[in-house]
């Protein structure tokens, strides 16, 4: 399982799993994405580079400002993306590929608007062979 | 139930551990049998707050939110105490007005369909709903420091409706330079929009009236149509939230700051970074006051068009313009000393009394109409605060229904077109930019606003002035 979505009363709870960091930095973007819109009427056409460098070296930080800034860059460029690649991970630095494409209403099933992305209950941890990430986004 | 009765509709949560005050909670037996214990750990975890001054208060449409529980209020000691955006909350600003007409249901109804249709069409909705206007760089550098005056000036609505809003649609402390590129880019495209989520416009109809005095003076009467315009500050102001979590996330350890929940972080109000949020919060309150202006302009010309006569021939008039998610910088009362407060707002409204020099001159003698939206389909109310509540709660009252059902129960009950289809047999229509919203937003996920607002009653904070009902929706 890639990611899914947790009952919450006023809000968007998710938990992202995967096999190592890059898989749960993956999962974590499909899942925000997926949350906005259906990613299976989406086609990964087109493609943008984003970089996260912070001071913190904690990978959950790396992760939280990648959610942060995709969702940034899915507002301002109106694009949503259902595939992701990390080119590169290490302390305090991401650099990822997201392929997706233009928002069009008529084509894409729109769910839910996201405001932010918060730190409520934010954590990311291994167990059992897996990363975990949960995350509460502000709807 | 671990509330303690101080008397009706009113209830304490006494003090333990690092409390540094007791939290007080609004409601009947109803709504605080309901309250999550998440909620009334947040009730509780806000009363840390270096600077807090007589209580954490929950007002009775409280839910669980960040830090602060959504209905949550703070008054904090504004030489020494704290900000902390978490209670505010990250749609900064969102609040809600209401637009008086001089005409009644029978003009109205046959056009309901027609009116709602337009209005979705004039006013962009939905998932990242782009204005028709776009703001350019300059455009936005003046809404961030002159908010409804920018949108007036422009154009937008007449200039008298300034009068009619909290702060005149502008607070002078905005300060463009404390607000970041990121924040700016997202607010250029999104000024003039409604978003989505629970935000709407509607056709109401005042049912009926609770005080005839005070509603004469709001010009108010049974059977009038109204309009109202829920909206906030859009991606602008959620930006601004996210940037400065971030900043005071590390100036905890800066200042020495402890709290229960890190979604409470703060700095104190005199620091740089304090003082750095409320400048760049302020922005976002000019934005979304910008935002509303705008929108009921459109509101204004898209009703007029239909109904074929000019707002002005219509009486088109702003009653009022309420913020229910900001922190303003107030005088109260407290153990018998005037005291400078920050009052933190989280989903929760403003209600001055008369004799509060903050009403416009309109409104001295009653007191400021305070909106309460309903949820979607259900009613809306308009009451007046007393002095009571500028006692307990620094003029504190609820700003909506709350919700009570997480989005995917409501999606596992109703389908989106059920809800509009159940709405439309009760004579409610609904347009709507996304089904998944209409199931999300259904009536029964939220509380009974009924109830919500006969606890502000119950407990002597506020007075029921009128009771609105909805002919027409349009939401995100």
């Amino acid at each position: 399982m890639e990611f899914v979505y947790l009952e919450h009363t006023a809000d968007l709870l998710f938990q992202a799993f995967g096999k190592t960091k890059e898989g749960l930095i993956v999962n974590s973007g499909r899942a925000l994405c997926n949350a906005i819109i259906d990613l299976r009427g989406v086609n990964a056409g087109e493609k943008i580079e984003l970089e996260v460098k912070i001071e913190e070296e904690k990978f959950e930080e790396v992760l939280f400002k990648f959610l942060e800034e995709l969702l940034f860059q899915i507002e301002t460029r109106e694009m949503v993306f259902s595939e992701f690649e990390v080119k590169e991970l290490r302390e305090g630095y991401l650099k990822i590929e997201c392929r997706g494409e233009k928002i069009d209403s008529k084509k894409h099933e729109v769910k839910t608007n996201v405001k932010a992305i918060t730190r409520h209950d934010f954590r990311v941890w291994f167990h059992e062979g897996k990363w975990n990430a949960l995350v509460l986004c502000d709807i | 139930m671990e509330f303690k009765k101080v008397s009706e509709g009113t209830w304490e949560i006494p003090k333990e551990g690092g409390m540094l005050v007791p939290g007080r909670v609004y409601g009947t037996e109803k709504i605080v049998e309901r309250i999550e214990s998440g909620a009334i750990n947040q009730i509780k975890n806000v009363a840390y707050l270096p600077g807090i001054q007589k209580y954490s208060i929950a007002l009775p449409d409280a839910h669980i939110g960040y830090g602060f529980p959504i209905g949550g209020v703070a008054g904090i000691d504004y030489e020494k105490g704290v900000v902390s955006p978490g209670g505010i909350g990250f749609d900064i600003n969102c609040g809600v007005r209401l637009i008086k007409t001089n005409l009644e249901l029978k003009e109205v109804k046959p056009k309901v369909r027609e009116i709602i249709e337009k209005l979705f069409v004039d006013v962009p909705s939905g998932l990242g709903s782009k204005g028709q206007f776009r703001a350019n760089k300059n455009q936005l550098n003046e809404v961030m420091q002159e908010g409804a005056k920018w949108a007036v000036k422009e154009g937008f609505g007449w200039s008298k409706d300034l009068e009619h809003m909290e702060e005149n649609g502008r607070i002078e402390l905005a300060n463009r330079e404390k607000v970041s590129e990121k924040a700016i880019q997202r607010g250029m495209p999104q000024l003039g929009s409604l978003g989505s989520g629970n935000h709407f416009l509607e056709i109401q109809l005042v049912e009926q009236l609770f005080d005839e005095r005070v509603a004469e003076k709001f010009g108010l009467s049974k059977g009038q149509i109204v309009l109202m315009v829920h909206t906030g500050s859009r991606g602008f102001g959620h930006q601004i939230a996210s940037d400065y979590l971030g900043v005071m996330k590390n100036a905890m350890n800066k200042y020495g700051i402890r709290v229960p929940d890190p979604q409470l972080c703060c700095a104190p109000i005199n620091s740089k970074e304090g003082k750095d949020y409320l400048e760049a919060m302020y922005c976002a309150v000019n934005f979304a006051f910008a935002n509303r202006q705008m929108i009921m302009h459109w509101v204004r010309d898209g009703f007029s068009k239909i109904m074929g006569r000019s707002a002005e021939e219509m009486n088109l008039e702003l009653l009022y313009d309420v913020a229910h998610n900001i922190a303003k910088i107030e005088e109260h009362n407290v153990e018998g000393k005037r005291k400078k407060l920050l009052v933190h707002r989280k989903g929760a409204t403003r209600a001055f009394p008369a004799g509060r020099k903050e009403n416009p001159k309109a409104y001295a003698e009653s007191g400021h109409p305070a909106i309460i939206p309903g949820s979607m389909g259900t009613a809306s109310w308009i009451v007046v605060g007393t002095e009571k509540g500028l006692e307990e709660t620094f003029g504190s009252i609820a700003h909506g229904a709350g919700r009570v059902m997480s989005r995917h129960e409501a999606m596992r009950r109703k389908k989106g077109k059920q809800v509009q289809e159940d709405l439309m047999k009760e004579g409610k229509l609904v347009k709507a930019a996304s089904y998944a919203t209409l199931a999300e937003e259904m009536p029964e996920a939220y509380k009974d606003v009924d109830e919500v607002v006969k606890s502000l009653e119950v407990s002597g904070i506020a007075k029921k002035i009128a009771r609105v009902v909805p002919l027409g929706v349009v939401k995100g």
